[in-house]
């Protein structure tokens, strides 16, 4: 339960597409196979949801669990009653809801609950006076500072489908492409469409996918084409990807 | 996709599973249950489409006289699976999705949402009312706290129960499932007024 033996779990590596393919597939095998194993990776969902919640994700999970959100209506709805139980038994703010909680000053607190504040006080418990606060501003979620593209292989210069709507508060950009060579270091370089060099750096594999973490501000509004090219040898171009920023 | 498959065919993949129909069709069940979340922890957006194309796929095969051999059929519904999510990487055309936090409408609150938050919170409580004793106090002292606080509070209630964490884990996760079906059961009536006003008497009458 304590931080680190959640990162040890191999149920929430796999979930967050960190586990190796050999990894996954042995994890695949056993929860089809194994009912138990099915609700230990059920129960690790949840905490991830929780976590989610509670903006206890590093970025990169954080990235990599709302891929699986916004593919998901499931657990899109799950992830409302994460949000409501926080707001019931902790009283802070969900994390990335940035509008105002109504006011609570007239919240009704049920007979039940009231019964159970009692049993919990008594054990040293302090959950009901956090019920009744209201929300507050949390500032990890001021500012959209990192954003983050799917980008769609494209021929260069056609710019067709992967245009992308920088925030002027950004300071980070996540594009994120598919692995090319699993276990292979990859290096990914921004070029405007002059072949100069904006940004360059690795790209960091988790899955099937790529995650390249570039910075914002030198990406003004233009083209620029993504180049993927072996660590070892930087000559040899694997993939790229066009993309106009607007 | 499971519109094409024969009576016939249903019946063979039945019976691989178990040879007792009532318990092979909760075994069909699970196992399509296991595919959808197979597909969808995959990141693949049609999961159900995809676990009713396996499992037409494997009737398919196991009626052409494919026999499926060795101690655990799931093995071979597993390798159909992962081609069936193969094929839906080629087919599915990519998004270029824009995750800005403040644009994801199905990660975020609008404002326009206080009614539903009102009516969502009122189910939420009516269906901690509904649960067991046992399991109502388990799930408050389990979200009880933040941080450290939470952690300790989660080591001391495992201690009380003399279960390990992880034990308490599935247990809270059971408890947690119970309470999102009751709340989604609650919240399909959200459009009948009486019901929301229902909703709010029992929240009045609970204070009174």
């Amino acid at each position: 339960m304590n931080p680190s033996s959640k990162q040890d779990s191999p149920w929430r590596a796999y979930l967050l597409g960190t586990a190796t393919a050999g990894q996954e597939r042995s994890m695949e095998e056993r929860f089809l196979e194994d009912d138990g194993a099915f609700e230990e990776l059920e129960a690790a969902e949840t905490e991830l949801l929780d976590d989610y919640t509670q903006d206890a994700l590093t970025g990169e999970e954080r990235v990599s669990f709302e891929r699986l959100l916004v593919a998901s209506p499931r657990l899109t709805k799950r992830l409302e009653v994460a949000r409501d139980l926080q707001r019931r038994f902790e009283g802070t703010r969900a994390f990335s809801s940035r509008t105002i909680d109504p006011p609570r000053d007239r919240a009704v607190v049920p007979r039940w609950l009231l019964a159970a504040a009692v049993a919990l006080v008594a054990i040293g418990g302090s959950w009901l006076v956090l019920t009744s606060r209201t929300g507050e501003s949390d500032p990890k979620t001021a500012g959209a500072e990192s954003v983050t593209f799917e980008l769609t292989p494209t021929v260069r210069g056609a710019g067709g489908g992967n245009d992308l709507v920088l925030p002027p508060e950004a300071k980070e950009v996540v594009l994120i492409v598919p692995t090319i060579r699993a276990g292979e270091r990859t290096r990914a370089v921004i070029q405007d469409v002059l072949g100069k060099e904006i940004w360059s750096g690795p790209a960091s594999a988790q899955g099937a996918r790529y995650f390249i973490r570039a910075s914002a501000p030198p990406l003004k509004a233009g083209d620029y084409v993504l180049v993927l090219s072996s660590d070892t040898a930087p000559n040899e171009v694997l993939a790229e990807y066009a993309f106009r920023i607007r | 996709m499971t519109d094409h498959l024969t009576p016939e065919a249903f019946d063979r993949l039945l019976a691989v599973l178990d040879a007792d129909r009532e318990r092979a069709a909760e075994a069909y069940e699970r196992v399509r249950l296991k595919l959808i979340r197979f597909f969808e922890w995959r990141g693949a957006a049609r999961a159900e489409d995809l676990a009713d194309a396996c499992l037409d796929r494997v009737a398919r095969k196991i009626q052409e006289g494919t026999a499926i051999t060795g101690s655990d059929p799931l093995v071979y519904f597993y390798g159909v699976a992962r081609n069936v999510l193969r094929e839906s990487w080629n087919d599915e055309k990519r998004r270029n999705t824009l995750l800005k936090k403040a644009e994801r409408p199905d990660l975020t609150h609008r404002e326009a949402e206080d009614e539903e938050l009102e009516t969502r919170l009122a189910c939420l409580d009516l269906c901690l009312g509904e649960l067991a004793e046992e399991n109502r106090h388990l799930i408050l002292r389990y979200y009880q706290g933040r941080g450290q606080a939470k952690i300790d509070s989660r080591k001391e209630l495992a201690a009380g129960l003399s279960i390990p964490l992880n034990a308490l884990r599935i247990r809270a996760h059971r408890v947690r499932v119970t309470l999102e079906s009751c709340i989604e059961d609650c919240l399909r009536e959200e459009g009948d007024p009486k019901r929301i006003e229902g909703l709010r008497n029992i929240q009045r009458d609970q204070t009174s």
